[in-house]
């Protein structure tokens, strides 16, 4: 490639233009022994239906159970929608958690909460996303791509770094197929050297004199930029590099082909990446006409999960990569006379797979309408804590606030992590 | 709201009371204010905000020198820092009061109006433009309001607006795509807007916000059930209004009687406008909500942070940092007829507005109390056109080199963050930053007979060239440090000094100074 010859030619280093040297220095957090483990969200913008795709009540009245009918999976005992049929013969990996019961049923609260563990207060602390966490916690300090990714579009509720700053910002891909833009300088690289130390001279006499927050963001984030543009590894973006029947076997949508993006960020070592679908009028949203839409839906996500795991697991990489799919809540029981279904917090579901989690479970049960739990309800703390434990991430350590009060990864207070998945 | 957001009715239980009202506080209606000019509340504020300093014994960052004044109020008021012709005139002015002459020559040009246009754009428009059509008119809307009417006129006509998108932009507000808003994202959006006040909340069961109930959402939402829009749907929507039963809630079923928030239900009569009866109420100056919230806005727009933080959410557990200077605000703004500029220029000429952005020793760790200024990022709109103004070019190009249509709404889109976040802080990514530096769109491969051309013709000293390079980007003229540092990076051997000018350019483009409003 030509753009990494110039940069190779260059010497262009970050030791020798690093802008931030200045910046106190992160000691790198001491690695485990074994591989380190991988997530990937994916993530149902607006709150998929759990009646319409994995907690099905087939038993229920027509004006709850809706649609559409259940079908056997490769767990015996165990029935989801007929629209995963892929998914269903993948279960004996993974585990559904029926018994998901939150308190917000606002799209930007409940995103904000699921991703955070905190509820957002006005004018509080602006909390780090898990993937911000898994950026501090499982991230290479050396690693030049972001550790955190979000593929996709969408509002990206909570998605953010919050006070563990711009070093753990995720990188946020809006279009697969296209990766990311201007990644090549527009000088040659003897120049792009000279101009970016003189910046780096700016901006250290500027934060001097006004020690701005958002001047050190900038800082960091123009740092990364550049790391970004010599790295080896943003061959990862390129999907054309995969061969053809692969990226059929994904499904030729954006969340397919996001999925096998995500995929191939995590085999050169990106820990947590989040693949977003469902925006907007044909999205998970289904106030109106729920069961084409969920129908629609369902099909790209039995397509570009169940190629996602299968190839995670033909490759070696499942027991060590997390896929979680899930929304901000679930949707209620009763069909609206538009043939939708309203927000429901607080009984869903969600599924996890791979990770080295026992899989071919269902965890949870919520009652004959699926409008409460019933059965081993699981909190977002809980939640949260879990996929932590999974990855590996001590939940009950503590991050200091700006204001120097220490924040525990997760609220560990009444904290349940769900050990069945341990067992 | 992001996207559709219909409340179901069993999670509202988070409860509001009628303590707003008691807490609004401000001498009871009826009452006689003693009006003061501009000037005059500017010394108040300055006396309120000194006054607290003292008590917690923290030190004011002193005067910010011309410069830093003259490029943060031109980003404040017009939204785009000053060209070399303005920074220069201002800089070699002597006249005492040229910073007071300043703010009203800005206040005075369109520019005030299209930059508070873009700001409330965004606020009535939250950041779902996918599902939005035909914006501008609203942009176009409320730059003529801006420029014409006192802020009561401006909200009443928006809050009463009808007729078709192309003819009446303001009823762009009550509209997502070709469809209406809803109900509750009309409730959501005015409280949240024009009263300063968040009731998403009612939504969720333990927000702090004890005081409002269920009963103060849905009447207030009432008012809101005759907007209809007309079909068939042409080239533009139309906004009409119904006389069908008015207190019908379409998201719950339930009949609920208009009432004013925290107030008395409405006894609407057969056939009479709802949203007229609401928008009478809100700009009434008995109205506890309505000034109050614009003023602490405003106060928050020129200063980083309100009064109340955030801005938007007015309710009795997040108490103002300084009650007194807010009610004095509030009745003042009242007093002088809902003036919008009369604030702007009484902000713009208090001490505290012009302080320096840079902290001492002892109020480094103040970010509420207006010791110093607090650092702002610039909005998309505001780097657009202060990179269009560096460079003198309209960037009609995209990131890939196609030829846009609208380089300005792209840009914008592509910077954009969430909603309506925190004016301080720095929300951009890697993808922003690379397309700064690298996406050509601004200073592209002829950079160099640009810089020639525009800034720093042949012949020109080297020292002549670091002010003229300074003063196109960053307004200023160089300090000592930064000349000596030019002039050493002049001297590098093999390279053209057209090539280091465009170097320098690109440096300081991609400063944090640049992005920064400090």
């Amino acid at each position: 490639m030509q753009r990494r010859d110039f940069m190779k030619a260059s010497g262009l280093s970050l030791g020798a233009a690093s802008l931030s040297g200045w910046l106190p220095t992160l000691a790198a957090r001491a690695g485990g022994g074994a591989r380190r483990k991988s997530c990937i969200v994916l993530w149902m913008t607006g709150g998929p239906s759990h009646l319409d795709t994995f907690d099905l009540k087939p038993d229920a009245r027509v004006e709850v159970r809706g649609e559409f009918r259940p079908i056997a999976t490769s767990v015996p005992g165990i029935q989801i929608s007929e629209h995963f049929p892929r998914f269903a013969r993948l279960l004996q990996h993974g585990a559904i958690l029926r018994g998901m019961c939150t308190q917000e049923a606002d799209h930007q609260l409940a995103s904000y909460h699921l991703h955070t563990g905190y509820q957002n207060r006005a004018g509080g602390l602006a909390f780090p996303a898990l993937g911000s966490i898994a950026s501090q916690e499982l991230g290479r300090r050396e690693f030049p791509l972001p550790s955190y990714a979000v593929i996709g579009p969408g509002p990206h509720d909570g998605t953010r770094a919050g006070f563990l700053g711009a070093r753990h910002q995720p990188l946020f891909i809006q279009e697969p197929t296209r990766g990311v833009d201007n990644l090549a300088a527009s000088v040659d690289a003897q120049r792009f050297q000279r101009q970016f130390q003189l910046l780096g001279e700016l901006e250290r006499s500027f934060y001097r004199a006004y020690q701005a927050p958002a001047s050190q963001a900038h800082t960091t984030t123009l740092e990364s930029a550049v790391r970004l543009m010599q790295a080896r590894e943003v061959q990862a973006f390129e999907l054309a590099r995969e061969p053809g029947a692969t990226r059929d076997r994904y499904g030729r949508t954006s969340f397919g082909q996001g999925c096998l993006l995500a995929r191939r960020l995590i085999e050169v070592g990106v820990p947590f990446v989040e693949v977003n679908m469902g925006l907007g009028n044909d999205g998970w949203d289904t106030h109106v006409n729920n069961f084409p839409r969920t129908r629609a839906l369902s099909a790209q996500v039995d397509t570009g999960m169940s190629a996602l795991v299968e190839d995670l697991r033909d490759r070696g990489l499942l027991d060590q990569t997390l896929v979680v799919w899930m929304g901000e809540f679930g949707r209620s029981p009763q069909i609206t006379t538009g043939g939708g279904r309203n927000h429901h917090a607080r009984a869903w579901s969600t599924v996890l797979i791979g990770g080295g989690i026992r899989g071919g479970q269902v965890i949870g049960r919520t009652d004959q309408n699926a409008a409460t739990v019933t059965e081993r309800p699981i909190s977002v703390v809980d939640f949260l804590a879990t996929i932590c434990r999974i990855l590996g991430i001590d939940y009950t350590r503590s991050n200091l606030s700006p204001d120097g009060r220490p924040v525990r990864i997760v609220d560990n207070r009444n904290v349940t992590p769900i050990r069945e998945l341990f067992a | 709201m992001k996207f559709c957001n219909v409340a179901s009715v069993w999670f509202l239980t988070c409860v509001l009371a009628d303590a707003p009202l008691a807490r609004a506080g401000g001498p009871p209606s009826g009452a006689k204010v003693q009006r003061l000019d501009a000037v005059a509340l500017a010394r108040l504020i300055d006396d309120h905000i000194e006054k607290r300093l003292k008590v917690e014994q923290i030190p004011r960052s002193p005067r910010a020198d011309d410069a830093e004044f003259l490029r943060r109020v031109y980003l404040d008021i017009h939204g785009v820092i000053p060209t070399v012709d303005q920074a220069r005139a201002f800089l070699e002015s002597t006249a005492p009061d040229r910073r007071a002459r300043l703010i009203d020559e800005l206040l005075g040009s369109p520019r005030y109006a299209a930059h508070f246009a873009d700001l409330w754009h965004n606020h009535l428009y939250p950041a779902t433009a996918n599902q939005r059509i035909k914006p501008e008119a609203l942009v176009r809307w409320l730059e003529h309001g801006f420029q014409t009417k006192t802020w009561d006129r401006l909200v009443h006509d928006l809050m009463t607006a009808t007729g078709p998108q192309d003819q009446n932009g303001a009823v762009t507000y009550m509209l997502k795509g070709r469809f209406t808003l809803s109900v509750t994202e009309m409730t959501d959006l005015t409280s949240r807007c024009f009263l300063g006040v968040r009731l998403n909340c009612v939504q969720c069961h333990d927000h702090p916000c004890a005081s409002w109930k269920q009963s103060d959402y849905w009447g207030l939402a009432a008012f809101f059930t005759q907007i209809q829009r007309l079909k068939p749907v042409v080239a533009f929507t139309t906004i009409t209004e119904t006389n069908v039963d008015p207190r019908k809630l379409p998201e719950s079923g339930k009949l609920r009687e208009p009432r004013f928030l925290g107030g008395e239900v409405l006894k609407a009569a057969p056939g009479q406008s709802l949203r007229k009866a609401l928008a009478d109420w809100m700009v009434s100056r008995e109205n506890p909500f309505f000034a109050r919230a614009m003023v602490n806005r405003m106060w928050g727009h020129f200063f980083g942070r309100g009064l109340v933080h955030p801005v938007d959410d007015m309710h009795d557990g997040n108490p103002p940092s300084h009650p007194e200077l807010l009610e004095a605000l509030t009745e003042q703004f009242k007093a002088n007829g809902f003036d919008l500029k009369y604030l702007c220029r009484a902000i713009c000429q208090s001490e505290t507005y012009q302080r320096t952005s840079k902290p001492l020793a002892g109020n480094a760790k103040d970010d509420k109390l207006f010791s110093r200024m607090l650092i702002k990022v610039l909005t998309p709109e505001q780097l657009f056109d202060s990179l269009v103004v560096a460079t003198g070019q309209a960037g009609n190009r995209g990131p890939s080199g196609k030829p846009i249509n609208n380089p300005r709404a792209e840009f914008v889109n592509s910077f954009r963050g969430e909603g309506d976040s925190d004016p301080t802080s720095y929300n951009r990514g890697i993808p922003q930053a690379l397309r700064l530096m690298n996406s050509g769109q601004f200073l592209g491969p002829r950079s160099e007979a640009f810089v020639t051309k525009q800034i720093v013709p042949p012949g020109t000293a080297p020292e002549q060239a670091v002010e003229r390079l300074y003063l196109r980007v960053l307004s200023r003229r160089p300090s000592a440090d930064e000349s000596k540092l030019l002039l050493k990076y002049f001297a590098q051997p093999g390279a053209e000094r057209q090539q280091l000018y465009a170097e320098i350019v690109w440096a300081l483009l991609n400063s944090s100074e640049f992005s920064l409003n400090h």
